[in-house]
């Protein structure tokens, strides 16, 4: 019984080995490098690299001055891609973002037409203040988002491989901003809320940056490895009992109409089984447990539904719903595992 | 997948377990019941049916005292066979899980094990490394930690002990003076009731007085009710003071009384020895 009978893997999957051996290396590298230039933060740089590992977005909830620039850019530079931040304002316009057609002379003097790229045209994106921006210019990132392409006078253009975008947006100052329709927060694979760091680490932060000291990142892996490391994470396998709890927790935002006006879709629980993929690869488990699924919930979840009216005048917050929503189901699991 | 034939091996083992454990829990019911049976004269459940008695009397194969105990396996098989036929139609909807048991058994098992199995038709680099890891598992666990044998030692003993009664109980002819016959016979005549369930002709609880209140005599009822605590005897003639007393007395004692004429009615000559009969009989 103890002699085991090897399984031919295909030639795709033998090229990923020596990645996926040394991926637990890879990870423990990263939040090494990433500790040493961010005092902090390690649930925002967590989900930031699920949301990497899963090909999604991150739209990033929090004050100003708690290190979302530093950290995003940080992670570019260990896994040396090109990064590029969008500074978004009202009168930002599509075309500043994807790139435009300019006239340019060659050498015979003739004229002719050539692309310019935006700066979307990079691997990890900044794009601050999202809600700043124009309804028109918010959408063009949608196709960017989703289809990894831009198209620009009927020409389109794939995106490099990784592309990641990380938005952020300013939850106090709400005048002269435009609210992100459902349909592109829906794009987002994660919402993250910052808080202000605790003392001790606020100590850490003044004696490393008032000070002449620049924390130096070192490139730990690149682009190819990264990408690499992408397709691991959907090879995660996941237990049929797992995947029907995580849609159960789905479904039910649908099915509380007093609260919630409009549930969250299906894509989300793609995106939670995905995210839980991730956190299981991240924490060097080769299998999805519940806990991994507990634990994304409220990212994946808390943008992808609508209060209703009466939750809304009764201060109910999406995060206290989902909370009440996953305690209910763990309940119900716990039950059912028991027997 | 490699690991599927570690499971089928241990599957297969438990299964064997729990079968003579199922075995010995039909047996052991079995010899409760069939005890039950021989100590409380069951068998005269079979005379109920029409034919029964006479054939048992009739019959020359065996004596009658054998033929009622094959009467009570034969009850007891049948019961049994009934009550195991319900609980298989009502398991299927419950399936022995096979793989929840192990996980619970052995934490290191934890939904590695479901998530092998659900995805053994998925050959990739990661679950090549989780097949082999549950593999490794797999053939270290000590499957005999799961098999039920406390279990079917104690119901075995407890078989042992019920059949050893029922051998005691049918060589020495033993069982309880109470057969159901007797039982049925000392339950009480129940009102009749109609389909509204309103209690339909309404008589007096004959047990009143702790006597017979009715006598038959050559196919006639009389009605012959009064309280003898009151100590009048018979009388033909009750004056008007007993008459009210007796009227108060049974208007009083519960609701729903009914108290008889019979004592302001001249009752036919010829009944009079028959009445006097029962009050001598009553005050003896």
């Amino acid at each position: 019984m103890r002699e085991i009978q090897e399984i031919q893997l295909e030639d795709s999957e033998l090229n990923l080995k020596p990645t996926y051996e040394k991926a637990s290396e890879i990870f423990e590298v990263i939040f090494k490098e990433i500790g040493n230039s961010i005092v902090g933060q390690k649930e925002m740089i967590r989900q930031i690299l699920i949301a990497m590992l899963c090909e999604g977005h991150v739209l990033v909830e929090s004050n100003p001055g708690l290190g979302k620039t530093l950290t995003i850019s940080t992670i570019s530079q260990i896994m040396n891609m090109k990064f590029s931040r969008i500074q978004c304002t009202p009168d930002l316009m599509p075309a500043d973002i994807t790139g435009t057609d300019i006239i340019e002379d060659d050498e015979k003097g003739s004229k002719h037409f050539k692309f310019k790229q935006g700066p979307i045209f990079a691997n990890i994106v900044l794009a601050d203040e999202i809600n700043r921006a124009s309804p028109k210019t918010q959408s063009a990132l949608l196709e960017a988002m989703q289809e990894k392409q831009v198209t620009i006078a009927n020409t389109t253009y794939l995106l490099d491989k990784p592309f990641f975008i990380l938005a952020t947006q300013n939850p106090i100052e709400m005048e002269g901003t435009y609210a992100l329709p459902e349909a592109q927060l829906d794009r987002f694979l994660l919402k993250i809320q910052l808080q202000y760091p605790e003392k001790e680490e606020e100590f850490e932060i003044v004696n490393r940056y008032a000070e002449a000291f620049r924390p130096s990142v070192r490139r730990c892996i690149d682009k190819e490895t990264f990408l690499e490391l992408q397709q691991i994470t959907r090879r995660i396998p996941i237990s049929n009992k797992l995947k029907r709890y995580a849609i159960e927790i789905v479904n039910h935002t649908r099915n509380l109409p007093e609260l919630i006006e409009a549930g969250a879709s299906p894509r989300a629980s793609i995106a939670l089984i995905l995210c839980a993929k991730a956190n299981a690869f991240l924490d060097n488990r080769r299998y999805v447990e519940k806990e991994d699924i507990d634990a994304m919930v409220l990212p994946v979840l808390r943008h992808r539904i609508i209060l209703s009216f009466d939750a809304a005048r009764n201060n109910t917050t999406s995060d206290k719903i989902i909370q009440k929503i996953l305690e209910d189901k763990k309940q119900l699991y716990n039950e059912r595992e028991r027997g | 997948m490699f690991f599927e034939p570690v499971l089928v091996k241990y599957r297969t083992y438990l299964k064997h377990y729990y079968g003579l454990l199922r075995l010995l829990i039909i047996a052991e019911r079995f010899t409760f019941l069939f005890l039950l049976m021989i100590l409380f004269n069951a068998y005269e459940f079979a005379y109920f049916l029409p034919g029964m008695e006479t054939f048992s009397k009739t019959q020359n194969y065996i004596d009658l005292y054998r033929f009622n105990i094959i009467l009570m396996a034969v009850g007891a098989v049948i019961f049994i066979f009934f009550a195991v036929t319900c609980d298989k139609l009502l398991r299927k909807k419950r399936e022995f899980n096979f793989i929840s048991m192990l996980e619970r058994n052995f934490p290191g098992l934890r939904t590695k094990l479901v998530t092998a199995c659900d995805n053994k038709q998925n050959f990739n680099i990661v679950t090549n490394e989780l097949f082999h890891n549950v593999h490794n598992e797999l053939i270290d666990i000590n499957i005999k930690k799961l098999a039920p044998r406390r279990q079917i030692l104690r119901t075995f003993v407890i078989f042992l002990l019920f059949s050893g009664s029922i051998f005691l109980c049918i060589t020495e002819g033993f069982s309880f003076d109470i057969s159901p016959r007797q039982l049925t016979e000392k339950i009480p005549n129940l009102p009749d009731v109609t389909a509204s369930g309103e209690v339909e002709n309404e008589t007096v609880d004959e047990t009143e007085y702790g006597v017979e209140a009715v006598i038959i005599k050559n196919g006639e009822q009389i009605e012959m009710e009064i309280n003898p605590s009151l100590g009048l005897g018979f009388t033909n003639r009750v004056d008007s003071e007993t008459d009210s007393e007796l009227n108060e007395s049974s208007n009083s004692s519960k609701k729903g009384f009914r108290y008889s004429q019979t004592y302001t009615e001249d009752l036919p000559e010829e009944y009079e020895p028959l009445i006097k009969q029962y009050f001598e009989k009553l005050s003896s």
